[in-house]
Protein backbone atom coordinates (compact mmCIF):
# COMPACT_ATOMS: atom_id res chain seq x y z
CA UNK A 1 0.00 0.00 0.00
CA UNK A 2 2.79 2.76 1.23
CA UNK A 3 4.97 1.37 -1.88
CA UNK A 4 2.16 2.46 -4.41
CA UNK A 5 1.49 5.51 -2.38
CA UNK A 6 5.14 6.52 -2.50
CA UNK A 7 4.86 5.60 -6.05
CA UNK A 8 2.34 7.71 -6.72
CA UNK A 9 4.07 10.72 -4.69
CA UNK A 10 7.31 10.02 -7.19
CA UNK A 11 5.36 10.16 -10.13
CA UNK A 12 3.47 13.72 -8.90
CA UNK A 13 7.74 15.02 -8.38
CA UNK A 14 8.32 17.43 -11.10
CA UNK A 15 11.16 16.64 -13.42
CA UNK A 16 13.04 19.29 -11.66
CA UNK A 17 13.02 18.09 -8.52
CA UNK A 18 13.87 14.05 -9.95
CA UNK A 19 17.12 15.33 -11.48
CA UNK A 20 18.08 17.38 -8.52
CA UNK A 21 17.72 14.50 -6.16
CA UNK A 22 19.50 12.41 -8.71
CA UNK A 23 22.68 15.24 -8.65
CA UNK A 24 22.16 15.40 -4.85
CA UNK A 25 22.79 11.79 -4.40
CA UNK A 26 25.80 12.19 -6.73
CA UNK A 27 27.16 15.15 -5.07
CA UNK A 28 26.52 13.06 -1.20
CA UNK A 29 28.14 10.18 -2.72
CA UNK A 30 31.15 11.96 -4.42
CA UNK A 31 31.27 13.54 -0.96
CA UNK A 32 31.09 10.17 0.90
CA UNK A 33 33.67 8.54 -1.34
CA UNK A 34 36.07 11.60 -0.98
CA UNK A 35 35.99 11.81 3.10
CA UNK A 36 36.35 8.24 2.74
CA UNK A 37 39.68 8.24 0.45
CA UNK A 38 40.99 10.77 2.81
CA UNK A 39 40.83 8.82 5.81
CA UNK A 40 41.85 6.18 4.13
CA UNK A 41 45.02 8.43 2.53
CA UNK A 42 45.54 9.96 6.10
CA UNK A 43 46.10 6.20 7.92
CA UNK A 44 47.48 4.44 4.16
CA UNK A 45 51.08 3.38 3.93
CA UNK A 46 50.63 2.86 0.34
CA UNK A 47 49.53 6.12 -0.94
CA UNK A 48 48.81 5.14 -4.84
CA UNK A 49 46.74 2.08 -3.88
CA UNK A 50 44.53 4.22 -1.72
CA UNK A 51 44.57 7.15 -4.19
CA UNK A 52 43.36 4.28 -6.88
CA UNK A 53 40.81 3.09 -4.25
CA UNK A 54 39.76 6.26 -4.26
CA UNK A 55 39.18 7.17 -7.89
CA UNK A 56 38.21 3.51 -8.25
CA UNK A 57 35.01 4.85 -5.54
CA UNK A 58 34.54 8.14 -7.59
CA UNK A 59 34.10 6.53 -10.86
CA UNK A 60 32.03 3.23 -9.73
CA UNK A 61 29.94 6.18 -7.75
CA UNK A 62 29.68 8.52 -11.07
CA UNK A 63 28.80 5.18 -13.13
CA UNK A 64 26.19 4.71 -10.57
CA UNK A 65 25.04 7.66 -10.37
CA UNK A 66 24.73 8.63 -14.53
CA UNK A 67 22.71 4.40 -14.51
CA UNK A 68 20.66 5.74 -11.22
CA UNK A 69 19.83 8.79 -13.14
CA UNK A 70 18.83 7.20 -16.25
CA UNK A 71 16.68 4.33 -15.03
CA UNK A 72 15.07 7.20 -13.17
CA UNK A 73 14.39 9.59 -16.34
CA UNK A 74 13.23 6.65 -18.12
CA UNK A 75 11.04 5.47 -15.62
CA UNK A 76 9.58 9.17 -15.11
CA UNK A 77 9.62 11.03 -18.28
CA UNK A 78 11.16 9.03 -21.35
CA UNK A 79 8.29 5.90 -20.94
CA UNK A 80 5.56 8.11 -19.55
CA UNK A 81 5.73 10.72 -22.53
CA UNK A 82 5.85 7.85 -24.94
CA UNK A 83 2.98 6.44 -23.84
CA UNK A 84 1.67 8.90 -23.72
CA UNK A 85 2.41 10.36 -27.37
CA UNK A 86 0.58 6.41 -27.98
CA UNK A 87 -2.66 7.12 -26.18
CA UNK A 88 -2.65 11.19 -27.40
CA UNK A 89 -2.01 9.44 -31.04
CA UNK A 90 -5.10 7.22 -30.37
CA UNK A 91 -7.28 10.04 -29.44
CA UNK A 92 -5.98 12.39 -32.32
CA UNK A 93 -7.23 9.24 -34.76
CA UNK A 94 -10.68 9.98 -33.37
CA UNK A 95 -11.20 7.15 -30.38
CA UNK A 96 -12.11 10.45 -28.29
CA UNK A 97 -13.66 7.95 -25.73
CA UNK A 98 -9.98 6.72 -24.94
CA UNK A 99 -9.02 8.02 -21.13
CA UNK A 100 -5.82 8.77 -21.51
CA UNK A 101 -3.90 7.73 -18.00
CA UNK A 102 -0.39 8.10 -17.66
CA UNK A 103 2.29 7.63 -14.21
CA UNK A 104 5.39 9.84 -14.49
CA UNK A 105 6.57 13.09 -13.69
CA UNK A 106 4.43 15.66 -12.90
CA UNK A 107 4.51 17.31 -16.66
CA UNK A 108 4.18 14.30 -17.80
CA UNK A 109 0.66 13.45 -15.90
CA UNK A 110 -0.43 17.26 -15.70
CA UNK A 111 0.32 17.47 -19.65
CA UNK A 112 -2.00 13.67 -19.52
CA UNK A 113 -4.37 15.47 -17.94
CA UNK A 114 -4.67 18.61 -20.48
CA UNK A 115 -5.28 15.83 -23.16
CA UNK A 116 -7.67 14.70 -20.77
CA UNK A 117 -9.79 17.86 -20.32
CA UNK A 118 -9.49 18.48 -24.15
CA UNK A 119 -10.69 15.10 -25.37
CA UNK A 120 -14.24 15.67 -22.92
CA UNK A 121 -14.54 19.17 -24.25
CA UNK A 122 -14.00 17.62 -27.85
CA UNK A 123 -16.55 15.13 -26.55
CA UNK A 124 -19.26 17.39 -25.17
CA UNK A 125 -18.74 19.71 -28.34
CA UNK A 126 -19.24 16.64 -30.67
CA UNK A 127 -22.37 15.07 -28.58
CA UNK A 128 -23.59 18.46 -28.69
CA UNK A 129 -22.83 18.73 -32.72
CA UNK A 130 -24.38 15.69 -33.10
CA UNK A 131 -28.03 16.21 -31.29
CA UNK A 132 -28.48 19.49 -33.23
CA UNK A 133 -27.73 17.68 -36.26
CA UNK A 134 -29.70 15.39 -35.67
CA UNK A 135 -32.38 17.84 -34.85
CA UNK A 136 -31.50 19.51 -38.00
CA UNK A 137 -31.89 15.78 -39.76
CA UNK A 138 -35.07 15.12 -38.54
CA UNK A 139 -36.25 18.83 -39.55
CA UNK A 140 -35.37 18.06 -42.97
CA UNK A 141 -36.87 15.29 -43.68
CA UNK A 142 -40.25 15.96 -42.21
CA UNK A 143 -39.91 19.35 -44.39
CA UNK A 144 -39.15 16.94 -47.23
CA UNK A 145 -42.08 14.37 -46.60
CA UNK A 146 -44.34 16.88 -46.48
CA UNK A 147 -43.66 18.36 -48.97
CA UNK A 148 -43.32 14.72 -50.99
CA UNK A 149 -47.01 14.83 -49.68
CA UNK A 150 -48.37 18.30 -50.44
CA UNK A 151 -46.83 17.93 -53.92
CA UNK A 152 -48.61 14.45 -54.54
CA UNK A 153 -51.74 15.54 -52.73
CA UNK A 154 -51.63 18.57 -55.59
CA UNK A 155 -50.79 16.13 -58.30
CA UNK A 156 -53.77 13.18 -57.32
CA UNK A 157 -56.57 16.28 -56.53
CA UNK A 158 -55.89 17.85 -59.36
CA UNK A 159 -56.25 14.33 -61.41
CA UNK A 160 -58.66 13.11 -59.88
CA UNK A 161 -60.48 16.17 -59.98
CA UNK A 162 -60.48 16.56 -63.78
CA UNK A 163 -62.84 13.56 -63.93
CA UNK A 164 -66.16 14.87 -62.56
CA UNK A 165 -65.03 18.47 -63.56
CA UNK A 166 -65.07 17.26 -67.27
CA UNK A 167 -68.26 15.73 -66.81
CA UNK A 168 -69.73 19.39 -65.48
CA UNK A 169 -68.24 20.93 -67.69
CA UNK A 170 -68.90 18.93 -70.89
CA UNK A 171 -72.73 18.50 -69.99
CA UNK A 172 -73.07 22.55 -69.40
CA UNK A 173 -71.27 23.08 -72.84
CA UNK A 174 -73.77 20.64 -74.38
CA UNK A 175 -76.46 21.97 -72.48
CA UNK A 176 -75.72 25.36 -74.23
CA UNK A 177 -74.73 24.45 -77.42
CA UNK A 178 -77.89 22.20 -77.57
CA UNK A 179 -80.28 24.50 -75.93
CA UNK A 180 -79.07 28.01 -75.95
CA UNK A 181 -81.81 30.58 -76.87
CA UNK A 182 -84.64 27.82 -76.52
CA UNK A 183 -85.29 28.39 -72.76
CA UNK A 184 -85.78 31.64 -71.37
CA UNK A 185 -83.28 34.56 -71.09
CA UNK A 186 -82.98 33.30 -67.41
CA UNK A 187 -81.94 29.87 -67.74
CA UNK A 188 -79.44 30.63 -70.76
CA UNK A 189 -77.26 32.67 -68.19
CA UNK A 190 -77.68 30.27 -65.81
CA UNK A 191 -75.99 27.83 -67.96
CA UNK A 192 -73.30 30.50 -68.94
CA UNK A 193 -72.45 30.44 -65.21
CA UNK A 194 -72.19 27.01 -65.19
CA UNK A 195 -70.39 26.69 -68.14
CA UNK A 196 -67.65 29.71 -67.26
CA UNK A 197 -67.21 28.20 -63.44
CA UNK A 198 -66.78 24.97 -64.98
CA UNK A 199 -64.07 26.02 -67.35
CA UNK A 200 -62.53 28.28 -64.60
CA UNK A 201 -62.32 25.59 -62.36
CA UNK A 202 -60.46 23.47 -64.67
CA UNK A 203 -58.18 26.60 -65.73
CA UNK A 204 -57.05 26.22 -61.71
CA UNK A 205 -57.08 22.70 -62.09
CA UNK A 206 -54.59 23.17 -64.56
CA UNK A 207 -52.52 25.80 -63.02
CA UNK A 208 -52.12 23.49 -60.06
CA UNK A 209 -51.01 20.76 -61.67
CA UNK A 210 -48.58 23.12 -63.56
CA UNK A 211 -47.65 24.55 -60.34
CA UNK A 212 -47.47 20.58 -58.90
CA UNK A 213 -45.45 19.44 -61.40
CA UNK A 214 -42.65 22.14 -61.59
CA UNK A 215 -39.17 19.95 -60.17
CA UNK A 216 -41.14 16.44 -60.53
CA UNK A 217 -39.19 15.59 -64.14
CA UNK A 218 -36.53 13.87 -63.52
CA UNK A 219 -34.23 15.90 -66.37
CA UNK A 220 -31.61 18.08 -64.54
CA UNK A 221 -31.06 21.44 -65.66
CA UNK A 222 -29.20 21.97 -68.64
CA UNK A 223 -27.66 24.76 -70.60
CA UNK A 224 -30.53 26.40 -72.19
CA UNK A 225 -30.91 29.62 -74.36
CA UNK A 226 -32.65 32.29 -72.14
CA UNK A 227 -33.10 34.02 -76.17
CA UNK A 228 -34.93 30.80 -77.38
CA UNK A 229 -36.94 30.81 -74.45
CA UNK A 230 -37.99 34.42 -74.76
CA UNK A 231 -38.59 33.52 -78.36
CA UNK A 232 -40.52 30.83 -78.05
CA UNK A 233 -42.36 33.12 -75.49
CA UNK A 234 -43.41 35.41 -78.03
CA UNK A 235 -44.33 33.36 -80.29
CA UNK A 236 -46.61 31.70 -77.93
CA UNK A 237 -48.20 35.15 -77.85
CA UNK A 238 -47.81 36.08 -80.45
CA UNK A 239 -51.26 37.13 -81.02
CA UNK A 240 -51.95 39.33 -78.04
CA UNK A 241 -48.50 40.83 -79.02
CA UNK A 242 -50.27 41.80 -82.74
CA UNK A 243 -53.54 43.12 -81.35
CA UNK A 244 -52.14 44.99 -78.54
CA UNK A 245 -49.45 46.10 -80.71
CA UNK A 246 -46.90 45.48 -77.94
CA UNK A 247 -43.07 46.01 -78.50
CA UNK A 248 -40.53 43.73 -76.29
CA UNK A 249 -37.11 45.56 -76.68
CA UNK A 250 -33.96 43.44 -75.43
CA UNK A 251 -30.43 42.22 -76.44
CA UNK A 252 -28.81 39.32 -77.13
CA UNK A 253 -29.86 37.29 -73.58
CA UNK A 254 -27.16 34.69 -72.27
CA UNK A 255 -27.27 30.84 -71.66
CA UNK A 256 -28.69 29.66 -68.34
CA UNK A 257 -28.46 26.38 -66.25
CA UNK A 258 -32.28 25.81 -66.22
CA UNK A 259 -35.08 23.90 -67.96
CA UNK A 260 -36.42 25.32 -71.65
CA UNK A 261 -40.01 24.40 -71.35
CA UNK A 262 -39.97 26.22 -67.72
CA UNK A 263 -38.08 29.11 -68.58
CA UNK A 264 -40.28 29.43 -71.42
CA UNK A 265 -42.99 29.20 -68.65
CA UNK A 266 -40.97 32.29 -66.87
CA UNK A 267 -41.16 34.68 -69.69
CA UNK A 268 -44.57 33.74 -71.27
CA UNK A 269 -45.47 34.40 -67.62
CA UNK A 270 -44.19 37.82 -67.42
CA UNK A 271 -44.43 39.26 -70.87
CA UNK A 272 -48.41 37.99 -70.77
CA UNK A 273 -48.44 39.94 -67.54
CA UNK A 274 -47.13 43.07 -68.84
CA UNK A 275 -49.63 42.72 -72.03
CA UNK A 276 -52.51 42.45 -69.79
CA UNK A 277 -51.83 44.80 -67.66
CA UNK A 278 -50.34 47.97 -69.96
CA UNK A 279 -53.50 50.45 -68.77
CA UNK A 280 -54.43 50.90 -72.30
CA UNK A 281 -51.32 51.56 -73.37
CA UNK A 282 -49.39 50.41 -76.39
CA UNK A 283 -46.89 47.81 -73.76
CA UNK A 284 -44.00 48.21 -74.29
CA UNK A 285 -41.39 45.53 -72.31
CA UNK A 286 -37.52 45.91 -71.72
CA UNK A 287 -35.98 42.85 -71.02
CA UNK A 288 -32.11 43.80 -70.05
CA UNK A 289 -29.64 41.52 -67.98
CA UNK A 290 -26.07 42.20 -66.38
CA UNK A 291 -23.90 40.50 -64.51
CA UNK A 292 -24.20 39.23 -60.61
CA UNK A 293 -22.30 36.17 -60.10
CA UNK A 294 -22.23 33.72 -60.39
CA UNK A 295 -26.14 34.46 -61.94
CA UNK A 296 -27.69 36.61 -64.60
CA UNK A 297 -29.74 38.80 -63.51
CA UNK A 298 -32.36 39.82 -65.55
CA UNK A 299 -34.49 43.10 -65.66
CA UNK A 300 -38.26 42.63 -67.29
CA UNK A 301 -40.11 45.84 -66.97
CA UNK A 302 -43.24 47.46 -68.34
CA UNK A 303 -44.69 50.82 -68.98
CA UNK A 304 -47.96 49.70 -67.48
CA UNK A 305 -50.21 50.15 -64.41
CA UNK A 306 -47.80 49.19 -62.35
CA UNK A 307 -47.98 47.01 -59.24
CA UNK A 308 -48.18 49.05 -55.69
CA UNK A 309 -45.16 48.19 -53.50
CA UNK A 310 -47.44 46.92 -50.72
CA UNK A 311 -48.26 44.00 -52.48
CA UNK A 312 -44.34 43.27 -53.85
CA UNK A 313 -44.67 40.07 -51.86
CA UNK A 314 -48.32 38.78 -52.09
CA UNK A 315 -48.36 39.11 -56.06
CA UNK A 316 -46.26 35.82 -55.95
CA UNK A 317 -48.72 33.71 -53.44
CA UNK A 318 -50.56 31.19 -55.43
CA UNK A 319 -53.75 32.65 -56.56
CA UNK A 320 -53.89 35.74 -55.06
CA UNK A 321 -54.77 38.17 -57.36
CA UNK A 322 -54.77 42.13 -56.98
CA UNK A 323 -57.70 42.99 -59.23
CA UNK A 324 -61.11 42.43 -60.43
CA UNK A 325 -61.84 39.11 -62.79
CA UNK A 326 -63.99 41.24 -65.38
CA UNK A 327 -61.15 43.54 -65.62
CA UNK A 328 -58.31 41.22 -65.80
CA UNK A 329 -58.74 37.22 -66.34
CA UNK A 330 -56.86 34.97 -65.20
CA UNK A 331 -56.34 32.03 -62.24
CA UNK A 332 -53.91 33.85 -60.17
CA UNK A 333 -50.89 31.40 -60.87
CA UNK A 334 -48.61 32.88 -63.08
CA UNK A 335 -46.36 34.60 -60.62
CA UNK A 336 -46.40 31.70 -58.05
CA UNK A 337 -45.46 29.72 -60.97
CA UNK A 338 -42.77 31.90 -62.21
CA UNK A 339 -41.12 32.15 -58.79
CA UNK A 340 -41.48 28.45 -57.96
CA UNK A 341 -39.35 27.97 -61.66
CA UNK A 342 -36.89 30.47 -60.96
CA UNK A 343 -36.59 28.64 -57.37
CA UNK A 344 -36.25 26.00 -58.41
CA UNK A 345 -33.60 26.72 -61.03
CA UNK A 346 -31.52 28.33 -57.93
CA UNK A 347 -32.23 31.71 -58.48
CA UNK A 348 -34.46 34.65 -56.97
CA UNK A 349 -37.34 36.94 -58.26
CA UNK A 350 -38.75 39.91 -57.16
CA UNK A 351 -40.79 42.75 -57.68
CA UNK A 352 -38.39 46.19 -57.77
CA UNK A 353 -40.27 48.34 -55.31
CA UNK A 354 -38.18 51.65 -56.55
CA UNK A 355 -39.67 51.48 -60.06
CA UNK A 356 -42.98 53.90 -59.85
CA UNK A 357 -43.82 53.75 -64.15
CA UNK A 358 -44.67 50.38 -64.91
CA UNK A 359 -43.91 47.67 -63.13
CA UNK A 360 -40.34 45.79 -62.63
CA UNK A 361 -39.39 42.13 -62.23
CA UNK A 362 -35.70 41.26 -61.46
CA UNK A 363 -35.14 37.75 -61.13
CA UNK A 364 -31.51 35.74 -61.11
CA UNK A 365 -30.84 32.13 -62.79
CA UNK A 366 -27.19 30.19 -62.29
CA UNK A 367 -24.78 31.17 -64.80
CA UNK A 368 -22.92 28.07 -66.39
CA UNK A 369 -19.58 27.26 -65.21
CA UNK A 370 -18.05 27.83 -68.27
CA UNK A 371 -19.18 31.78 -68.23
CA UNK A 372 -18.50 32.79 -65.36
CA UNK A 373 -14.52 35.22 -65.24
CA UNK A 374 -11.85 33.54 -63.99
CA UNK A 375 -11.33 36.89 -62.11
CA UNK A 376 -14.40 36.49 -60.66
CA UNK A 377 -13.11 34.07 -58.53
CA UNK A 378 -9.98 35.10 -57.57
CA UNK A 379 -11.52 38.77 -56.96
CA UNK A 380 -12.26 41.65 -58.65
CA UNK A 381 -9.44 42.57 -61.19
CA UNK A 382 -9.02 45.87 -62.85
CA UNK A 383 -10.08 44.26 -66.79
CA UNK A 384 -12.03 41.63 -67.71
CA UNK A 385 -10.43 39.78 -70.46
CA UNK A 386 -12.89 36.92 -72.14
CA UNK A 387 -11.32 34.84 -74.77
CA UNK A 388 -14.06 33.04 -75.57
CA UNK A 389 -16.20 35.41 -77.80
CA UNK A 390 -19.30 33.69 -76.69
CA UNK A 391 -18.59 35.04 -73.47
CA UNK A 392 -17.85 38.56 -75.36
CA UNK A 393 -21.38 38.53 -77.15
CA UNK A 394 -22.86 37.31 -73.58
CA UNK A 395 -21.73 40.37 -72.57
CA UNK A 396 -22.57 42.48 -74.72
CA UNK A 397 -26.00 41.85 -73.36
CA UNK A 398 -25.07 44.27 -70.41
CA UNK A 399 -25.06 47.03 -72.88
CA UNK A 400 -27.72 49.68 -72.25
CA UNK A 401 -30.14 48.25 -75.20
CA UNK A 402 -32.09 51.56 -75.78
CA UNK A 403 -29.68 54.43 -77.15
CA UNK A 404 -32.34 56.66 -77.57
CA UNK A 405 -33.02 56.26 -73.59
CA UNK A 406 -29.76 56.61 -72.08
CA UNK A 407 -31.55 57.60 -68.61
CA UNK A 408 -33.75 54.74 -69.00
CA UNK A 409 -35.07 53.61 -66.00
CA UNK A 410 -33.65 50.01 -67.05
CA UNK A 411 -30.41 51.00 -66.77
CA UNK A 412 -28.33 47.65 -66.26
CA UNK A 413 -26.83 49.58 -63.18
CA UNK A 414 -29.77 50.15 -60.85
CA UNK A 415 -29.87 49.09 -57.71
CA UNK A 416 -30.49 45.78 -55.99
CA UNK A 417 -33.38 46.34 -53.71
CA UNK A 418 -31.54 44.21 -51.13
CA UNK A 419 -28.40 46.12 -51.36
CA UNK B 1 -62.05 3.34 -102.52
CA UNK B 2 -63.32 6.44 -100.73
CA UNK B 3 -66.69 4.91 -102.51
CA UNK B 4 -66.58 1.77 -101.07
CA UNK B 5 -65.56 3.49 -97.64
CA UNK B 6 -68.39 6.10 -97.25
CA UNK B 7 -71.16 3.85 -98.56
CA UNK B 8 -70.50 0.77 -95.66
CA UNK B 9 -71.60 1.66 -92.48
CA UNK B 10 -69.24 -0.05 -89.54
CA UNK B 11 -69.98 -0.70 -86.04
CA UNK B 12 -68.16 0.38 -83.86
CA UNK B 13 -67.38 -1.40 -80.14
CA UNK B 14 -67.20 1.15 -77.04
CA UNK B 15 -65.79 -0.78 -73.84
CA UNK B 16 -66.43 2.21 -71.29
CA UNK B 17 -68.65 1.97 -67.84
CA UNK B 18 -68.91 5.90 -67.61
CA UNK B 19 -72.42 6.43 -68.43
CA UNK B 20 -71.34 10.33 -69.17
CA UNK B 21 -68.61 9.37 -71.21
CA UNK B 22 -71.03 7.07 -73.47
CA UNK B 23 -73.50 9.60 -73.94
CA UNK B 24 -71.17 12.12 -75.34
CA UNK B 25 -69.39 9.74 -77.62
CA UNK B 26 -72.80 9.23 -79.53
CA UNK B 27 -73.24 13.00 -78.64
CA UNK B 28 -70.30 12.98 -81.08
CA UNK B 29 -71.15 10.56 -83.68
CA UNK B 30 -74.73 12.76 -83.89
CA UNK B 31 -72.60 15.92 -83.90
CA UNK B 32 -70.62 15.11 -87.18
CA UNK B 33 -72.96 13.07 -88.37
CA UNK B 34 -71.16 9.80 -87.93
CA UNK B 35 -73.22 7.08 -89.89
CA UNK B 36 -71.27 4.27 -88.12
CA UNK B 37 -73.27 2.45 -85.65
CA UNK B 38 -72.31 2.70 -81.89
CA UNK B 39 -72.34 -0.79 -79.48
CA UNK B 40 -71.74 0.09 -76.20
CA UNK B 41 -71.12 -2.62 -73.62
CA UNK B 42 -69.70 -1.31 -69.69
CA UNK B 43 -67.11 -3.99 -68.75
CA UNK B 44 -64.47 -6.55 -70.45
CA UNK B 45 -66.35 -9.78 -69.80
CA UNK B 46 -69.13 -8.34 -71.73
CA UNK B 47 -66.72 -7.19 -74.52
CA UNK B 48 -65.28 -10.78 -75.09
CA UNK B 49 -68.62 -12.29 -75.32
CA UNK B 50 -69.60 -9.50 -77.39
CA UNK B 51 -66.73 -9.99 -79.62
CA UNK B 52 -67.24 -13.80 -79.60
CA UNK B 53 -70.95 -13.18 -80.03
CA UNK B 54 -71.79 -15.81 -77.00
CA UNK B 55 -74.00 -15.39 -74.08
CA UNK B 56 -76.30 -12.36 -74.82
CA UNK B 57 -74.32 -11.64 -78.07
CA UNK B 58 -75.36 -14.40 -79.75
CA UNK B 59 -76.46 -11.88 -82.71
CA UNK B 60 -73.85 -9.17 -82.77
CA UNK B 61 -72.20 -7.85 -85.79
CA UNK B 62 -67.99 -7.80 -85.96
CA UNK B 63 -66.82 -4.20 -84.87
CA UNK B 64 -64.69 -2.58 -87.68
CA UNK B 65 -63.24 -1.09 -84.24
CA UNK B 66 -63.28 -0.97 -80.72
CA UNK B 67 -62.84 2.09 -78.32
CA UNK B 68 -61.80 0.40 -75.21
CA UNK B 69 -60.86 2.20 -71.92
CA UNK B 70 -58.27 1.03 -69.37
CA UNK B 71 -60.32 1.60 -66.15
CA UNK B 72 -62.99 -1.38 -66.30
CA UNK B 73 -64.18 -3.09 -63.73
CA UNK B 74 -63.59 -6.77 -63.14
CA UNK B 75 -61.23 -7.38 -66.15
CA UNK B 76 -58.87 -3.75 -66.74
CA UNK B 77 -59.01 -2.89 -70.55
CA UNK B 78 -55.31 -4.13 -70.40
CA UNK B 79 -56.34 -7.67 -70.03
CA UNK B 80 -59.32 -7.17 -72.92
CA UNK B 81 -56.45 -6.15 -74.58
CA UNK B 82 -53.95 -9.04 -74.40
CA UNK B 83 -56.85 -11.44 -74.55
CA UNK B 84 -57.63 -9.92 -78.61
CA UNK B 85 -54.24 -9.35 -79.21
CA UNK B 86 -54.05 -13.45 -78.70
CA UNK B 87 -57.26 -14.27 -80.55
CA UNK B 88 -56.51 -15.12 -84.28
CA UNK B 89 -59.69 -14.22 -85.33
CA UNK B 90 -59.74 -10.98 -83.41
CA UNK B 91 -56.74 -9.64 -83.63
CA UNK B 92 -56.85 -7.86 -86.75
CA UNK B 93 -59.77 -5.11 -85.37
CA UNK B 94 -58.10 -1.86 -84.22
CA UNK B 95 -58.17 -1.21 -80.96
CA UNK B 96 -58.29 2.61 -79.96
CA UNK B 97 -57.68 3.01 -76.05
CA UNK B 98 -59.62 5.79 -75.10
CA UNK B 99 -59.70 6.51 -71.66
CA UNK B 100 -59.07 9.33 -69.06
CA UNK B 101 -55.54 7.57 -67.91
CA UNK B 102 -52.48 9.43 -69.05
CA UNK B 103 -50.14 7.65 -66.93
CA UNK B 104 -47.12 6.54 -68.46
CA UNK B 105 -47.47 3.26 -67.60
CA UNK B 106 -50.20 2.75 -69.44
CA UNK B 107 -49.55 4.05 -72.37
CA UNK B 108 -46.28 1.78 -72.97
CA UNK B 109 -48.22 -1.12 -71.80
CA UNK B 110 -51.12 -0.55 -74.10
CA UNK B 111 -48.89 -0.18 -76.96
CA UNK B 112 -46.42 -3.52 -75.97
CA UNK B 113 -50.24 -5.36 -76.56
CA UNK B 114 -50.36 -3.99 -79.64
CA UNK B 115 -53.33 -1.48 -79.48
CA UNK B 116 -53.50 0.90 -82.10
CA UNK B 117 -53.55 3.88 -80.42
CA UNK B 118 -53.58 5.33 -77.03
CA UNK B 119 -55.63 8.26 -76.55
CA UNK B 120 -56.77 10.67 -73.65
CA UNK B 121 -59.99 11.35 -73.12
CA UNK B 122 -59.95 15.40 -73.53
CA UNK B 123 -61.11 17.38 -70.32
CA UNK B 124 -62.80 19.92 -73.17
CA UNK B 125 -65.86 18.91 -74.88
CA UNK B 126 -65.24 20.09 -77.93
CA UNK B 127 -62.18 18.90 -78.21
CA UNK B 128 -63.60 15.23 -76.78
CA UNK B 129 -65.81 15.06 -79.89
CA UNK B 130 -63.26 16.18 -82.12
CA UNK B 131 -61.45 13.23 -81.30
CA UNK B 132 -63.73 11.06 -81.55
CA UNK B 133 -64.44 12.03 -84.99
CA UNK B 134 -60.94 11.94 -85.80
CA UNK B 135 -60.67 8.62 -84.84
CA UNK B 136 -63.48 7.41 -86.30
CA UNK B 137 -62.12 9.32 -89.22
CA UNK B 138 -58.74 7.69 -89.32
CA UNK B 139 -59.91 4.07 -88.64
CA UNK B 140 -63.29 3.69 -90.53
CA UNK B 141 -62.99 6.39 -93.57
CA UNK B 142 -58.66 7.03 -93.94
CA UNK B 143 -57.24 3.50 -93.53
CA UNK B 144 -57.61 0.62 -95.22
CA UNK B 145 -58.29 -2.54 -93.13
CA UNK B 146 -58.50 -6.25 -94.04
CA UNK B 147 -61.83 -7.83 -94.75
Amino acid sequence: MSGTRRAEAAGRWPLSRIVGAAVLALLLFSVAVVVVGEIALVSAHDVSTALDGVFIGVAVGLLLTVVLLALVLRATAIRPLRALAAQVRRVADGDFEHEVTVRGAREVTSLAADVNTMRERILQELAASRRANAVLEAHAAELQRSNAELEQFAYVASHDLQEPLRKVASFSQLLQRRYAGKLDARADQYIEYAVDGAKRMQALINDLLAYSRVGRSAREPALVSSDAALAQARANLAEQIEETGATVETGHLPLVLAELPLLIAVFQNLLSNSLKFSGGKQPRVVITVRRDEPFWRFSFSDHGIGIDPDYAERIFVLFQRLNERSAYPGTGIGLALTRKIIEYFGGRIWLDPTCTEGARFLFTLPMPEETLAPDAIEGPGPARTLPDPQAARLIEAQAPLDPDHPEDPEDPEDEDPDG
Amino acid sequence: MADCADSKVIDVLMVDDDDGDVLMTREAFEYYKIRNRLHVVPDGELALQFLRRSGPFADAPRPGLILLDVNLPRRSGLEVLAELKQDPDLLVIPVVMLTTSRAEEDIVRSYSLHANAFVSKPVDFEQFIEAIRQIDNFFLTLVRLPG
